[in-house]
């Protein structure tokens, strides 16, 4: 394939975690159609049960793909390449997302790309039009999902240096186990958002893990812990409604905190290392948080770097960053063989993420 | 009708393309748990090697998870790829459609299964077993199947009348007879999904959550 431009539209194929999804992009990037089916099945257990997922994902997956393929009025002859989540993730979901892909693929001789779901999010803010003139590498990508929340330098396709991460829980699994510890529904983030907005921050201080420590490492559990005493003492039974919403408002406020002056050390290590530098990027589904939001606008403006975030159907699980990424690669010549093995870990600074991949 | 057998279920994985009932292609490895990434390379090879197809059959278990998952996912994209239907077929037919002479024996299939149990497919009904607790055949028996040995024992050591075949796992030309007798309605539909034979594991939290604010 030619570098510059793929000669067809790519296929791109999301089931890592929870999300079946499936989008078709043309050669220059654009959408032609996606689709994302999430799995309620898993809110009774207060979490994703990896076992319901796998099989959902299966059960879903093939009609998704055949789905998108019509409404983007694509031919299966008339596809450059098929990309799948192929790690980090859940390894049920992403045999049958790589599995799908390499399938398609062989039958119809075009190259498959096994995408690193972490660099599907650290390239999405590539995707034609979303950010005015575009986002030139490098720039500085702030990860905050349920199951990841890392610093990363994005100086390329498959050149990412992470500069920070999690030592304990992913911020968007505290605001899970939050919501929980408040009686709200699964998956929390959204509901203590709402939550929060009928609370009072400042009634609680909560801690601030590594808030003013050098580094741009993040921790969650001790933020999470001492909700957890708030809670307990409360007698059994719903919490009074402006109780709750108080340590909602009291937890997100903290972590809006410490993000921001986690994002502030990685920007300035960032800087020293790219002085060209000027757009940070927040992806993942707490990028939907309103707060974190204009936290770390905040940081941004005070560095003199613009904060991105995409809109919050490409900050979620997606098949449409996914697509994108296989697209980048494709571009630069780089696809994977039909015996690649997906991996439940593969980090973005992993040694087979670079362009020497064979 | 020419015919890409795929099949994950067991340890060994294989790949194979059958044109009229007859083998023309075939590949097959020891999978261990390495099914996602060895049985795609097959089955492009066997279709390069035999030709396009016009029917994907496909084993659905009982068998490992990651195996029927790989393989099931892989004849799914094959066949929207090429624009066939995919099949299914159950391990314990593909090994019925190789014992054709078992002299009034009933078949029972026995498939491996965590924690010392089996899946016994007897007559197209899947039950998980406790090999101590092997239910007992009212007349003469043939068992096949990877658990074959061990259930073919235990029966015996009960006084069952048992013979021991040779069939341990699928192999193509099976696989794909079967599908295609399915496909011309000889046998009845079935989808082209894993046989689970059980629920998903899950666990209920410890603590119920406490209920909503007030
Ligand atoms: N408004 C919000 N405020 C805070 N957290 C939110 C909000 N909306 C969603 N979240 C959190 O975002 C997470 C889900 O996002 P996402 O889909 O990116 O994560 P994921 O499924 O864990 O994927 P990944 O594999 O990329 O980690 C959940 O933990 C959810 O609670």
């Amino acid at each position: 394939m030619q570098p510059g431009r793929a000669s067809g539209p790519v296929l791109g194929i999301e089931s890592s975690c929870d999300e079946t999804a499936a989008a078709v992009l043309d050669a220059d990037g654009a959408v032609l159609a996606e689709a994302v089916l999430g799995q309620g099945a898993h809110a009774a257990f207060g979490g994703v049960v990896p076992e319901i997922a796998a099989r959902a994902h299966l059960a879903h997956l093939p009609d998704l793909a055949a789905q998108v393929m019509r409404e983007a009025g694509v031919g299966w002859d008339a596809l450059a390449g098929v990309a799948a989540s192929s790690g980090p993730g859940l390894i049920g979901g992403l045999i049958v997302g790589s599995g799908l892909g390499k399938g398609i693929a062989l039958a119809r001789r075009i190259p498959f790309v096994a995408v690193n779901h972490l660099e599907a999010h650290a390239l999405s803010p590539r995707l034609p039009g979303l950010v005015p003139g575009g986002a030139a590498f490098p720039y500085l990508l702030l990860l905050v999902s349920g199951g990841h929340c890392q610093c990363v330098a994005v100086e390329g396709v498959g050149r990412h240096v992470r500069l920070g991460g999690t030592i304990d829980d992913a911020v968007g699994e505290a605001f899970d186990k939050v919501g929980k510890l408040l009686g709200l529904p699964w998956p929390g983030g959204p509901a203590v958002e709402r939550l929060a907005a009928e609370g009072d921050p400042a009634r609680h201080r909560l801690p601030r893990p590594l808030l003013g420590r050098p580094g741009c490492d993040f921790s969650f559990s001790g933020l999470k812990t001492a909700v957890a005493q708030l809670v307990a003492r409360f007698p059994p039974g719903g919490l009074p409604r402006q109780d709750a919403a108080d340590i909602a408002a009291g937890f997100q406020a903290a972590v809006a905190e410490v993000l921001a002056d986690r994002a502030a050390n990685a920007l300035a290590a960032f800087a020293a290392a790219h002085p060209d530098g000027r757009l940070l990027v927040v992806a993942g589904g707490v990028a939907a948080n309103a707060a974190v939001r204009s936290a770390l606008a905040g940081v941004a403006q005070t560095c003199g770097y613009r904060l991105v975030a995409p809109p919050l159907r490409l900050c979620t699980d997606n098949a449409v960053m996914v697509a994108w990424a296989g697209l980048e690669r494709l571009r630069l010549g780089l696809a994977d063989g039909l015996d690649h093995a997906p991996r439940p870990r593969w980090p973005l600074d992993a040694p087979d993420m670079g362009p020497a991949r064979p | 009708m020419r015919i890409l057998a795929l099949d994950a279920a067991l340890a060994a994985c294989s790949a194979g393309v059958v044109v009229d009932d007859v083998l023309r292609a075939s590949r097959r490895a020891d999978a261990g748990r390495g099914h996602a990434s060895l049985l795609p390379p097959m089955a492009s090879a066997v279709l390069e090697e035999a030709g396009a197809v016009d029917l994907i059959a496909v084993t659905v278990g009982p068998g490992g998870f990651t195996g029927l998952r790989a393989a099931l996912s892989l004849a799914h994209g094959i066949g929207l790829g090429l624009g066939v239907p995919v099949i299914g077929v159950t391990v314990g037919e593909a090994l019925a459609d190789a014992l054709p002479r078992l002299g009034g024996r009933a078949l029972w299939v026995a498939i491996d299964s965590r924690r010392d149990r089996v899946f016994l497919d007897r007559e197209g009904s899947v039950e998980a077993w406790a090999l101590p607790a092997l239910p007992r055949p009212d007349g003469p028996v043939a068992v096949a199947g990877d658990a074959a040995s061990a259930v073919a024992a235990a029966l015996a050591a009960c006084g069952a009348d048992v013979m021991l075949t040779d069939a341990r796992g699928p192999l193509p030309r099976h696989v794909a007879v079967v599908a295609r007798r399915r496909y011309q309605g000889e046998l009845p539909p079935l989808a082209a999904q894993p046989l689970y034979v059980d629920p998903p594991e899950t666990r209920l939290p410890a603590q119920p959550p406490r209920p909503p604010p007030g």
